[in-house]
């Protein structure tokens, strides 16, 4: 298993910004309790799946796949969402971290650092996993600042 | 109350844009070796299932634009209706006005003149009560607001028949009518003495037979621009796309349009429009 100390420093934070962008897109909020929740719930499914990844040396990249259904699953059970609200908000939060992370991979090239040397190293590991949240920053700036929603940007609206 | 239908086919959108991110995430992060080596059914499922959702997406898409165009003509229908009532509400008036007149023609004995005079009402009455029991609401209600609203000219609606079996849309029907009558009745203004304009609606042999007379003339010579794009022998006042555009909607429907004009017998346009039972044999 990973060093716990990237699950309270990395993978709850990455885990509270996720689920609140996510469900702001979409004009839902949580109460805190419950935002703290879903997000702890999934914080520890990230340290959780990537260390059995880890232990049985699966390769990683459906581990994606496997998070993404578990935070559909701790929003809609813990988050007391409606279920087409639980899965958009995921599917944004997850194509958003998908993408940050194409930008991370970005900046390790340009910088020219070894992947391996990130990995090791406990507090870079943390550094550049924030960058992987670029696009999640971005997403929440435009919901604070400019009120942007997929409702509104959609006009979805009443039944 | 956020529609879930809409939120659903966003989230089709999401799960598309999702996966396409995950394969170009896992191409660039060199683990497509990975994926592959997932049993080939599952792929196959996966690809099946996203093509599914794709269709399902572009149903929704159409479904939606459907929608949105009945939306239009409902909303077109609406605002036609309100017309009529208006122009209704506008000849209960003038009817109250009538009443009185006979009151005191009967009250002070003028027999002929009040014979004369009820005589014009009924005839005008059964007028408003055809074009009332038309079955387009949206063409008794553009015939009544010409008839209330233009000054000057005498709009005579003649009607044959109650258009209940019309296949053209409300809207398309409007622009026909509308842009053929606005022509009338800018030639019936010309002239002084036959200031007259009718409308006759039949049938005729799985038509609906639309005429338009007034007692302007169009010069020989005009005949073969009257619809072209861009003519107008309105000078500023026109933009010479009328007649066009009315050409281009009948013959989108699988009707015909044509126009008779003498000095002496004034121009008649005539639109033939297709009933709904002639639309369908045409279609088998």
């Amino acid at each position: 298993m990973e060093d716990i100390k990237i699950l309270f420093f990395y993978y709850l934070g990455e885990a509270l910004l996720l689920v609140f962008v996510g469900l702001a897109l979409f004009g839902r909020r949580l109460s805190w309790p419950r935002l703290l929740a879903v997000s702890g719930a999934y914080g520890f499914s990230i340290w959780v799946v990537r260390g059995v990844y880890k232990i049985y040396g699966i390769p990683f990249g459906s581990h994606t796949l496997i998070l993404t259904l578990l935070l559909f699953l701790w929003i809609k059970f813990i988050g007391k969402m409606d279920w087409d609200i639980a899965v958009g908000a995921s599917l944004t939060g997850m194509t958003l971290i998908l993408l940050g992370s194409w930008f991370t991979d970005f900046i390790v090239n340009k910088l020219n650092i070894k992947w391996r040397l990130i990995l090791d190293n406990l507090w870079l590991h943390i550094l550049f996993g924030y960058t992987e949240n670029i696009f999640l920053i971005l997403m929440l700036a435009l919901n604070k600042f400019f009120n942007f929603t997929f409702v509104k940007a959609f006009n979805i609206g009443a039944d | 109350m956020i529609n879930k239908r809409q939120i659903l086919f966003l989230n089709l959108i999401q799960l598309q844009v999702f996966l396409s991110c995950y394969l170009a995430i896992s191409y660039l992060n060199h683990s497509m070796a990975h994926i592959f080596e997932i049993p080939a059914i599952i792929v196959v499922i996966i690809v099946v299932l996203v093509g599914l959702l794709c269709l399902l997406t572009v149903k929704e898409l159409l479904r939606l634009a459907k929608k949105e165009k009945d939306a239009e003509i409902a909303l077109a229908r609406l605002e036609e209706n309100r017309i009529l009532i208006d122009a209704l509400k506008a000849k209960q008036h003038d009817f109250a006005n009538h009443l009185q007149v006979l009151y005191g023609l009967f009250y002070s004995g003028e027999k002929s003149a009040l014979k004369s005079y009820m005589k014009d009402i009924s005839k005008d009455l059964n007028t408003l009560d055809k074009v009332a029991s038309l079955k387009s609401v949206e063409v008794a209600a553009l015939i009544c607001k010409k008839m209330a609203l233009t000054e000057n000219v005498v709009i005579e609606p003649v009607i044959k028949t109650d258009l209940g079996n019309l296949s053209v849309p409300p809207d398309k029907m409007i622009s026909i009518l509308g842009n053929l009558m606005d022509n009338a009745i800018y030639e019936a203004k010309k002239q002084k003495d036959e200031n007259k304009v009718r409308i006759e609606i039949s049938e005729n042999d799985g038509y609906y037979v639309f005429e338009i007379w007034n007692h302007g003339h169009i010069p020989p010579e005009l005949f073969d621009k009257v619809f072209e794009p861009g003519f107008t022998t309105k000078g500023k006042d026109g933009s010479g796309m009328g007649l066009n555009i009315v050409k281009n909607i009948v013959k989108q429907y699988g009707g015909r349009l044509e126009f008779v004009s003498g000095e002496d017998t004034g121009t008649t346009f005539r639109v033939y429009l297709p009933q709904k039972e002639e639309m369908l044999s045409k279609t088998n």
